[in-house]
């Protein structure tokens, strides 16, 4: 068994870089929102919206959750990455596709540049695959390693048929709507990459945070294997037959492996020894309260949709922006500062470790600028989703007002965690 | 094998050697009785030298290397050694002549679960050339003996009766004693001295110890965090662990704890936990 006793410094680098491009992601997904307010209530098919899906999902969910993984797989399969330096062309590839891509989404440029910036991202992706793959095949016994796997697996098949979306601008050769393969393509990232990693990653820390004493993961793979064959059954059926009465079966499925998961968080919550929730937490929480609400909405884009009525195409617009800007940007808000101050921490204060004048993890972040920014955020969907009800162009610009105003309180106090000095006096006294 | 051994041989290394040196050393004295228990042997064993194994049990070192002969050792004695150890002509009066006594019961503290070092230390900065310490405890404070002879101190111990032990301290510039205890590893951190320090300050019958190195994450947490719910307020939790926990630092200190680190082989560690 290999030890990671000792942080090892390539990791320290990588993961920072991940957090610190993937918060600044954060900021300008926040400002092309506010540009693109007035089509937020328009069709989502559309080059702005476009772009600020794929800012959000790759650049702000996707890099964070590969510099998390990074961070994390070694100390859930105590094992070493297997190539660090796979990580930083992973990073480099990606993210100079996500540039191209996100530009020609925005100017709708559906040529050269959008191309190559598909290939890069599906070459950073495959990278990342194949390093996580090859980091975690040693010990295939752990039900979270096989979430991760398949999380890897949905994400490159995600970017797969994304890239042929691109190509397919240009060539026309798909036989099928290309809306019906962007549904495939959403969801496929959705719930294949995003719920299967989220899943297997929370099932995994939460636990550790709350400190809870039962666990039950019969239950996480009975999640595991619901979520999967829902989905599976989603793009299949879906690929032939297009939205029909059968999704409400396939999205039942799912549901129940999201209900199995949240019975498995539940559980930990209730035998939990920490009493005290923090901020972090309640972030996490009203992640999981966002994302009830978006499977709420999915039946009615099912409904809508076979009866053709155009709102389905409002509720999409409301499910979507639910799962990113709810679900997803609040659990990041908040696991942030669980994982990024340990990591920093592990590289100034190991080795004094014991020496009670060492800061704690928690210290090296501003816990003020975190209950600032939990308000803003609360302020955000209470606001935005005030607006989108009742499509107030006011409203809705207010909201997004917050949620810029979150991003930059967000990357301040990743920054004051990046940049974070030991104090002197603590070297002095060691 | 080993066989030849002196003063400055580990318990562990003698273990090693030859098991039977358990039930041997028994015979010898019922207080390496302790040597029984795995957890404990493991615990002392490796960190004790045969000379300051025979301090701590309160027997003749002549007798424990007679002992070791008798089932197979080859002894060799250096001649300092010899000397000091057959010096029993050698008494505190003697050892303290021409300074007056400044004498330090460290027992209430050590029963409040305090650790009385910084007292210590206290009052042998404030002590005049012509003064000597006399510190009264339970057991042989071998690492405050270290430390002391480190600043330049001489020390004398006695046991006038069954758990009660005076050591004196004179100043003495001119010797400097390397220490008996075994040196810490190269890599081992500046705990580490700390870590040694606290193990004696609680001894074997006030640490309770798990071994959480085969559990999955985050069951070693759990199981830590509910092992120091069952912990007195003077007692202390050894936790041999695969690497630094952490996320558990954090909820030490908020249960107000407080840990030292000690680094053993291949990046694990030992822990030790007690209450600030």
């Amino acid at each position: 068994m290999n030890s990671v006793a000792t942080q090892n410094p390539l990791l320290y680098r990588l993961v920072v870089w991940h957090y610190l491009i993937s918060s600044l992601c954060f900021v300008c997904l926040s400002v092309m929102l506010l540009f693109a307010a007035q089509n937020l209530t328009g069709h989502y098919f559309h080059p702005q919206l476009l772009a600020i899906t794929h800012m959000a999902a790759l650049g702000w969910g996707t890099l964070v959750i590969f510099g998390a993984i990074y961070q994390l797989l070694p100390v859930i399969l105590e094992t070493e990455l297997y190539s660090h330096k796979a990580g930083w062309w992973s990073l480099g590839l990606f993210f100079a596709g996500l540039i191209f891509l996100v530009y020609s989404f925005w100017n709708f440029q559906p040529g050269f540049y959008m191309q190559i910036g598909s290939v890069l991202l599906l070459a950073g992706i495959g990278i990342f695959g194949a390093n996580v793959f090859l980091t975690a095949k040693q010990n295939r016994n752990d039900i979270h390693q096989e979430f991760i796997i398949t999380a890897c697996i949905w994400l490159v098949a995600t970017a797969l048929l994304g890239t042929l979306l691109v190509f397919n601008f240009r060539y026309a050769f798909l036989q099928k709507d290309h809306i019906l393969f962007l549904k495939l393509h959403a969801h496929m990232g959705l719930a294949g990459w995003f719920l299967m990693l989220i899943t297997g990653v929370s099932s995994k820390l939460i636990p550790m945070f709350l400190v809870s004493k039962q666990q039950k993961p019969v239950v996480l793979s009975w999640s595991y294997y619901l979520v999967n064959g829902g989905l599976l059954f989603f793009v299949i059926d879906t690929y032939f037959a297009g939205l029909n009465i059968k999704t409400y079966f396939a999205a039942s499925i799912v549901l129940a492996g999201i209900v199995c998961w949240l019975s498995f968080i539940a559980g930990c919550f209730r035998s939990r020894m920490r009493k005290k929730l923090d901020l972090s937490i309640w972030h996490s929480l009203l992640s999981f309260l966002l994302l009830g609400i978006a499977i709420i909405v999915l039946p009615l884009i099912v409904f809508n949709h076979i009866k053709a009525d155009p709102r389905a195409v409002d509720y999409s617009l409301l499910y979507g922006s639910l799962l990113f800007m709810g679900w997803i940007s609040s659990l990041i808000l908040g696991q942030t500062f669980k994982t990024l101050p340990f990591i920093v921490w592990l590289k100034h204060y190991q080795h004094l470790a014991g020496n009670s004048t060492i800061p704690m993890p928690a210290d090296i972040f501003k816990s003020k600028l975190l209950k600032v920014q939990f308000v803003l955020f609360l302020v955000f969907i209470l606001v935005f989703y005030t607006g989108m009800f009742y499509k107030s162009a006011i409203l809705i610009k207010a909201g997004l007002g917050c949620f810029l105003a979150v991003a930059l309180v967000y990357l301040l106090n990743v920054l004051i965690v990046i940049f974070h000095q030991p104090q002197q006096k603590v070297y002095e006294q060691s | 094998m080993k066989s030849t051994i002196n003063p400055d041989t580990r318990i562990s290394d003698l273990i090693k050697a030859n098991p039977l040196v358990i039930e041997t050393l028994v015979e010898l004295n019922p207080n390496f009785g302790k040597l029984r228990n795995p957890i404990l042997r493991n615990l002392l064993a490796r960190r004790v030298s045969i000379s300051g194994a025979c301090r701590i049990a309160g027997c003749r070192l002549s007798e424990f290397m007679d002992k070791m002969m008798a089932i197979g050792f080859k002894t060799e004695m250096p001649t300092e050694f010899t000397q000091a150890l057959t010096d029993d002509t050698m008494t505190a009066a003697i050892f303290i002549a021409g300074h007056s006594v400044v004498e330090l019961d460290v027992r209430p503290v050590l029963a409040s679960g305090e650790d009385p070092l910084k007292l210590i230390l206290k009052t042998s900065k404030a002590l005049n050339d012509n003064e000597c310490l006399k510190i009264i405890n339970t057991f042989e404070p071998i690492p405050l003996i270290n430390l002391l002879c480190k600043q330049g101190y001489r020390s004398w111990t006695e046991r006038p009766e069954v758990d009660t032990v005076y050591t004196w301290f004179v100043k003495d510039e001119t010797s400097r004693v390397v220490p008996d205890r075994p040196s810490p590893e190269p890599d081992a951190t500046n705990t580490g001295a700390e870590f040694e320090k606290m193990i004696n300050f609680f001894g074997p019958e006030r640490i309770h110890t798990i071994d959480v190195t085969g559990l999955e994450m985050p069951k070693p947490m759990i199981k830590i965090l509910e092992s120091l719910t069952e912990l007195k307020e003077d007692e202390a939790l050894f936790v041999y662990h695969k690497k630094l926990p952490v996320y558990l630092l954090p909820e030490l200190k908020d249960r107000g704890f407080r840990y030292f680190i000690e680094k053993r082989p291949a990046g694990m560690i030992n822990m030790l936990i007690c209450k600030k």
